[in-house]
This record gives structure tokens, C-alpha cells and sequence, in this order.
């Protein structure tokens, strides 16, 4: 222990702190001069003190219950000791245990020795217990030479000085963090409008290119106007709403060439009374980004070729086969017509899969109009009765509607039909059911909309399928059964209604697909008709019709009828003009009506033409001649229906309304007979 | 097929093609249509040449669009400079919108995606051909 040590040094520091104490002993002990004979005879347990008594001789000679409490090891000399491990009986000891514990760096500890090997202390040491608990120690000499030692528990006020210690590093590194942050910040009083900088980190002014200088003390609108000119109606609602927003700024500067600039603003502080703007040049960010979409887009352009190679490959062979075939038939002497046929088939398979690469490449642009997504629906009913089968029951549950939507009835249509193959598969041969709804509801954002949900009771799927199903290209089926670009393709569409899906399945049970659509703000395009059309012609309300007539009063009259029934006419005065018409029109065309004799191009050659590019198009042919024997049925198109003239308005309505709910070609025919007969 | 064609079969045809295997093909098929009077140029610059010397004799230029020296739109640029109304049908490989766009903004009579079948053939012409006579009814 170092007090025993009595090297030279150390006696000198001795000497002269000897000497410091006579100078300091009458100014230090009054207060803490008690009467220990006093003390003792009252009993000091009564002092709220930890108090220790050593006599001249350094004997313990008194402990309070406080004290040991504090120290257990404290007992006084000559007292039996039970079971004590260590205990300390004198001062030598007690200053020996102090010192172990102390984590003082004594400063204010003074020890020296009197005549005769006694000591004279006065310290006051902080000294850590067990259990991190802290306790100042103060030895005060006495006049007669004893000692007298009180404890005090300083543990709470240790450790909120250790706080504060801790906070003052704590924003030295937050005020350190800030200067050397990559991203410029700057700190405004929000409370007036100029909204003052009151302080700017270095990334900030290299950023703006200005000193701090002219930056604090400054209108934030300095930053603002530099880098954020266009944006400023942004800003503003930002301010004025005291919300917190983010803001990106293209900028091309002459010094930089062209940056991103991101700036966030947040509003703080106690009644908003401070404006923090992070800014920050993401331009590395936004380049990387583009990059990956890049990249991404690649990816899956790969995978569609992948998919699609196979496909081609084989219709590659089919043409080279019957090429071959072809070939030698002609050495032979043999009709090669069948043989042609087979490669022209094949080649339309060829485009139908570019289409197919290209749709997906690209988004179509198709343009969205309002429509009633409840007719929609109901209308492709028609359509899945025969593509699901008599094993599969179909229940409609159709908001009665109108709910209107933008979109077209196309992207509708295929979503629900992709929706119900999957489904129709998912069941397999044992059959079951699909429920088709169309509600009203808002989403979770609260936005208006509605839900089209198609649920089956089928296999269902397991997680891990679920996470994948939208992939392109992913497929359960069996190979040639499925392209896997189903799903995908339903995704992309819904993206483009600006619309969620969701899809929740449990195996064995069954698949719920739900598809959330927004509500259209706009209301459906009223086509010119009057109002006796509404209450009938829902079928054909809003679909688009060409009408090519060389009598001009006749075409007029058709013009009215079919407007009433609430369709978009497009007139013609021959075959070219017909063409010319649906060449010029961007929009779906869902029926052709047309004389068989006209000027320039007759009616056969021009549905056949226009079969070519609107396949879709249900063709109606109208003739002056009652009879229908003189123009061959082989030459008609397979959906074609044909109708005599006069035509009345009832049966015209009648039949475009069965074509289109789709009545089979067998049934054309009956249609047909029973308008000519009807007419005649 | 012929007896329909009677309204384009007398349509006099500049095709502009810098392929000679497009060119005789877009031939075969024009004389399917009944379409006698063919002429061939094989870049804009002989296209220019021809109308040049021959205006009277051109109904309908079919042009492709992605040529070497000069591209479809222009020539026809270069054309409707001189001949503000002459029929020009692009041949395009492109089917995206935005060349569909540019070949309608740039004034093309009509405009017809490869790869394409005669019938595609005759309906352009049929369309170009009913645009003439509506011109010159109006």
C-alpha cells in the first residue's frame, strides 16, 4: 500500500501537504467538529448519518447501524467477531479499503503521519460497492486526534451526472454526425415566414456552392429558388400545411452536368417552430435504378424468349416439313395446296406469338374509356359457359351496377377469362365451382372502387406457388398446356387500371382472386341517341358499328335506327370507303353492315377484307334481293348473317343482338331463316 | 379475287424498296390485285429521280420505311415538297405507337405493318384509292 511506502518523494509530497493542512484544520473541522462523547452518549443511531468513530490510536472504536449497513465488514476493536472474513477494526484497514474501492482520483486526499505511527487523515474519496452502488467518503481529523468517517450514498446522483456526462458527448457526436453527413442539412425558423437558416452543415453549402456564411442568417427561400425554381408550388403546400414532404428536382447545371436533387422537408419542434431540410443529390441513385429496370426488363425479355424459342422452333419445322413436302409434290405432279395451307397456318402462329412478345414488351396503348364494369361482366358470362364446361358450375353475384370504371371492356374480359382458365384447370375433371363478384367497395386506402373477385373450389396452392404465380412464365401445367404468361399478363393489365390484386388460396380448398378498380371520376361518353334506345338496345349500346350503303337516303336511315339503339355509327358510301372508315378509326369495331352490291368493292370482298384486320367484327350482310339463292352460302363468311330488304328495326335490333351475345354458327342460320322470313 | 379488284387494278405504282427480294415480292402481290403498272426505285434518291421525270405516271408510292441513304419519311418530305398530294403508303417494320404516330403525324397516306398479306395489300389500297376519289369529289 502506497501509505506505508516512505520514499523520498512521497515524503516530500507528505511535508507539504502537512503544511497545507495546519493551514486548512481550523477552517475545516469547525463544521464537522462534532462532540463524539456526545454522539455516543445519545446513541448514534439517531443521526441520520453513516457515522465511524476512530480514537487517537486509530482504533474503530463506534459504528452506527448505518454505516454498517453500508459496510458489514466495519466492527469495533476487541468486539467478538462472528464468522468476520475481513474485518476492519482500525483505520490502517479501513483507508486500505477505501482506497481499493475508490474510483477518486483523490484530489482532494491527504495523508500523513504523526509522531509515534499514528496517523492523521483527511479525504473525502468516492468509492464503488457491489451492485454499483456509490458512496463519498469523508475521514475529518478531530482536535483530540481521533477520526472521524462519514458515508453518503451518492448512487442516484452519480449516475444522473453520468447521464449528463453522456449526454454532452452525445451531442458533441450529433453535432459531429450532422457536419460530416454526406447529405446537406439546414436547420430554418419556421415560425416566420421568411424562415431564417440557423444553421448549415458542409454538405449543404458544397451542394449549393455558397459559403455558411451566406447561407445562415439568410431566407431559406435562397435554397429554395436555387435549386427548387420549378417546384416551388410543392414547397409551399409543404410550408403552409407544416407537414413533412419530398421533393425531387432535376437540375443540369453548367458546373455538374445534370443531377437528381432530392429534398426532404420536416416540420418540428414545439408548434412546428422548426423547418429541417435534408437535401441530397441522388443522381447516382436514380441512374442505378434505371439501370435495374433496365436490367430487369432484360430478364424477363430473356425468359419470354426462352419460352417462346420452343414454340418457334417447332413452327420452323412445321414449314420447313411441308416445304420439303411441298416440294416434291410438285415433281410429282400432285396438288400443293393442303401442303401450303399447313404452312400458312403455321406462319399466322408465328405472328400471333410476336403479338404475343410484343404485348408484353410493351404496354399497348390502348385508350381507357368509362365504362360499366357490371355489364362488362355479365356480357362475358356468354363467353365462359362453353369454356368451362357442364362440370363446373358458374354463380354470378353482379352488382346490379352501374359501377363505372376506366378501362376497356377488352382488358375486363381477359382478365376474368385468364382468371376463370386458371380457375376451370384448378378443378380439373372432378368439377366444382366458381363464384364470379362484382361489389362495391372501397380499398383499404378508402378510395372509391370496386372489387371483381373469382373464386374457385379447386386445388388451391401452397405458399411458395403463391409467390410466384405472377411471374412470367410460370406454370403448373403440364408442358404445351400452359404459356404462364396468364397471370402475368392479368397482373400487367391490372397495373394498368391503376388497380391492386390480390390472390389468398389454401390447398385443397380452393383460390380467391380479388382485383380491386378504381372508380372512374368521369361520366361514360353519351353517344348521340335518343332516350326510347335506353330502356332497349343494352347490348348494343355503345358498340361501334360500320355502315356501308351506296343509297344515300338508305344509309341515312340506317345511320338513325342504329343510333337509336344507342350504337357509334360509321357511315360508307362503297367497299373502300368502308375500309377506309375502320382504317381511320382507332377504337374496337364490333359490327360490319354492308349492301352486297356496291360500286368499286362488293360486299363478300369487303367482309373478307375486313375480316383480315378486325376479325372480331360480326359482319351483317343487307340485300335488295329477297331472295337468298342467289348469292352462294359457301361465299359468306362463317359468323356472317345476311338480311333482306326492307330491313325492320325490330329484327335488325333482334339479330345484331343474338350475334353478338354469341349464339353459335348453327344457330346463325335459324336466325337468318326466321329474319328473311319475317321480313317477307 | 380479280373481278373485286376493278376499282385499284388501274392504279399506276411506285414501289421503293432497297431489298430487290421485297421489291419483287411486293410486285408479285400487286399484280395478283390486277395491278399492272409497277414501277421500282431502289432508294429515295431514284424515287426523286422518277417523280421527277414521271409525276403523271404515279397513282400511289409504296415506300419502305428503313432505307440506307434516306429514310421513307424523308422522301417523303422530299416529295410532298413538290407534290403536296401524291399518295404515300409507308412499309413499316415497327408496330409500336410511336412510330405509328410519327408516320401518321409526318402525313402518310396509309400506313401498312410488315409482315402483311395481300389481302392487308389490297385493303391499304383500297383505303389510298377511296381517299383519291374522295379528293376529287370534294
Amino acid at each position: 500500500m502506497f501509505i506505508h511506502s516512505k520514499k523520498t518523494p512521497f515524503d516530500n509530497y507528505l511535508q507539504r501537504l502537512k503544511t497545507w493542512f495546519h493551514a486548512l484544520r481550523p477552517r475545516l473541522t469547525p463544521a464537522f467538529n462534532l462532540d463524539i462523547e456526545w454522539i455516543l452518549g445519545h446513541g448514534p443511531e439517531s443521526l441520520d448519518l453513516s457515522l465511524v468513530f476512530f480514537n487517537r490510536d486509530g482504533d474503530l472504536v463506534a459504528v452506527n447501524e448505518r454505516a454498517r449497513h453500508i459496510l458489514p465488514q466495519l466492527k469495533p476493536k476487541n468486539a467478538k467477531c462472528q464468522a468476520c472474513i475481513e474485518a476492519i477494526d482500525n483505520l490502517k484497514s479501513f483507508i486500505t479499503f477505501v482506497f481499493d474501492h475508490s474510483i477518486d482520483p483523490h484530489m482532494q486526499t491527504h495523508l500523513f503521519w504523526e509522531k509515534e505511527g499514528r496517523y492523521t487523515t483527511i479525504f473525502r474519496e468516492i468509492i464503488q460497492l457491489q451492485n454499483n452502488q456509490f458512496y463519498i467518503i469523508r475521514a475529518i481529523p478531530q482536535k483530540n486526534g481521533s477520526t472521524l468517517v462519514d458515508m453518503t450514498d451518492i448512487t442516484d446522483i452519480k449516475q444522473n451526472a453520468d447521464h449528463l456526462f453522456y449526454l454532452g458527448q452525445h451531442n458533441k457526436i450529433l453535432a459531429e454526425a450532422i457536419q460530416t453527413s454526406r447529405d446537406g442539412i439546414f436547420i430554418a425558423d419556421n415560425t416566420q415566414a421568411v424562415r431564417k437558416i440557423l444553421f448549415v452543415n458542409q454538405a449543404l453549402s458544397l451542394l449549393l456552392n455558397r459559403d455558411c456564411e451566406e447561407l445562415i442568417g439568410h431566407s431559406s427561400s435562397i435554397i429554395f429558388s436555387q435549386e427548387f425554381p420549378k417546384e416551388f408550388d410543392e414547397i409551399q403546400d409543404i410550408l403552409k400545411s407544416k407537414s413533412n414532404g419530398t421533393i425531387w428536382s432535376f437540375r443540369d447545371r453548367k458546373s455538374s452536368g445534370k443531377i437528381w436533387l432530392e429534398m426532404h422537408l420536416i416540420t418540428c419542434g414545439v408548434n412546428g417552430n422548426l423547418l429541417i431540410g435534408f437535401l441530397a443529390d441522388r443522381t447516382q441513385e436514380r441512374q442505378q435504378q434505371d439501370r435495374l429496370r433496365q436490367t430487369q426488363r432484360l430478364e424477363a425479355i430473356g425468359q419470354l424468349v426462352g419460352g417462346i424459342a420452343h414454340d418457334f422452333n417447332n413452327i420452323l419445322a412445321i414449314i420447313e416439313g411441308y416445304a420439303h413436302m411441298a416440294q416434291s409434290s410438285i415433281k410429282r405432279g400432285e396438288d400443293i395446296t393442303p401442303k401450303l395451307e399447313k404452312i400458312l397456318h403455321a406462319t399466322q402462329r408465328g405472328s400471333g406469338l410476336t403479338r404475343q412478345l410484343l404485348t408484353f414488351g410493351k404496354h399497348r396503348i390502348t385508350e381507357h374509356k368509362t365504362i360499366d364494369i357490371c355489364a362488362v361482366v355479365r356480357d362475358v358470362e356468354g363467353l365462359l359457359h362453353p369454356l368451362l364446361g357442364v362440370s363446373i358450375r358458374l354463380i354470378m353475384d353482379v352488382d346490379k351496377g352501374p359501377i363505372y370504371i376506366k378501362a376497356t371492356s377488352d382488358i375486363i374480359t381477359q382478365i376474368v377469362m385468364n382468371l376463370c382458365i386458371n380457375a376451370r384447370d384448378a378443378m380439373k375433371d372432378d368439377g366444382g365451382e366458381i363464384h364470379l363478384t362484382v361489389i362495391r367497395s372501397k380499398n383499404r386506402d378508402e378510395a372509391e372502387g370496386c372489387y371483381l373477385m373469382i373464386a374457385d373450389t379447386g386445388c388451391g396452392m401452397s405458399r411458395e406457388v403463391m409467390d410466384k404465380i405472377f411471374d412470367p412464365f410460370f406454370t403448373t401445367k403440364e408442358q404445351g398446356k400452359g404459356t404462364g404468361l396468364g397471370l402475368s399478363m392479368v397482373y400487367g393489365l391490372v397495373q394498368q387500371l391503376k388497380g391492386e390484386i390480390m390472390v389468398d388460396s389454401t390447398p385443397k380448398l380452393g383460390t380467391c382472386f380479388s382485383i380491386w378498380i378504381p372508380q372512374s371520376q368521369d361520366q361514360p361518353e353519351k353517344t348521340d341517341h335518343s332516350l326510347s334506345g335506353l330502356d332497349q338496345g343494352e347490348v348494343l349500346r355503345g358498340k361501334t358499328v360500320v355502315v356501308a350503303e351506296d343509297e344515300p337516303d338508305l344509309l341515312e336511315i340506317m345511320q338513325s335506327t342504329l343510333a337509336e339503339f344507342g350504337m357509334h355509327v360509321l357511315t360508307a358510301h362503297n367497299g373502300n370507303e368502308a375500309l377506309e372508315v375502320q382504317d381511320n378509326y382507332d377504337g374496337e369495331i364490333d359490327f360490319l353492315l354492308t349492301d352486297m352490291v356496291m360500286p368499286e368493292l362488293g360486299g363478300l370482298r369487303l367482309a373478307e377484307l375486313f375480316h383480315e384486320i378486325r376479325p372480331h367484327a360480326h359482319v351483317v350482310f343487307m340485300s335488295g334481293y329477297p331472295v337468298r339463292g342467289e348469292i352462294s352460302t359457301i361465299d359468306l363468311p362463317e359468323d356472317a348473317v345476311f338480311m333482306a330488304k326492307p330491313i325492320l328495326k325490330e329484327n335488325l335490333k333482334t339479330i345484331m343482338e343474338n350475334i353478338y351475345r354469341g349464339q353459335s354458327t348453327q344457330a346463325q342460320s335459324r336466325w337468318i331463316e326466321t329474319a328473311t322470313r319475317t321480313i317477307n | 379475287m380479280t373481278k373485286a379488284n376493278d376499282g385499284i387494278k388501274h392504279l399506276k405504282v411506285l414501289i421503293v424498296d432497297d431489298q430487290l427480294e421485297v421489291r419483287s415480292m411486293l410486285r408479285g402481290m400487286l399484280s395478283e390485285l390486277g395491278i399492272s403498272q409497277i414501277f421500282e426505285a431502289a432508294d429515295g434518291k431514284e424515287a426523286m429521280q422518277f417523280t421527277d421525270n414521271a409525276m403523271d405516271m404515279i397513282d400511289v408510292v409504296i415506300c419502305d420505311w428503313n432505307m440506307p441513304k434516306m429514310t421513307g419519311i424523308e422522301l417523303l418530305r422530299q416529295m410532298r415538297s413538290v407534290y403536296p398530294d401524291v399518295p404515300f403508303l409507308m412499309v413499316t417494320g415497327r408496330s409500336d405507337m410511336d412510330s405509328v404516330t410519327q408516320a401518321k403525324a409526318s402525313g402518310v397516306t396509309a400506313y401498312i405493318r410488315k409482315p402483311f398479306s395481300p389481302a392487308h395489300l389490297e385493303i391499304k389500297l383500297r383505303v389510298i384509292k377511296s381517299k383519291i376519289d374522295g379528293a376529287r369529289v370534294a
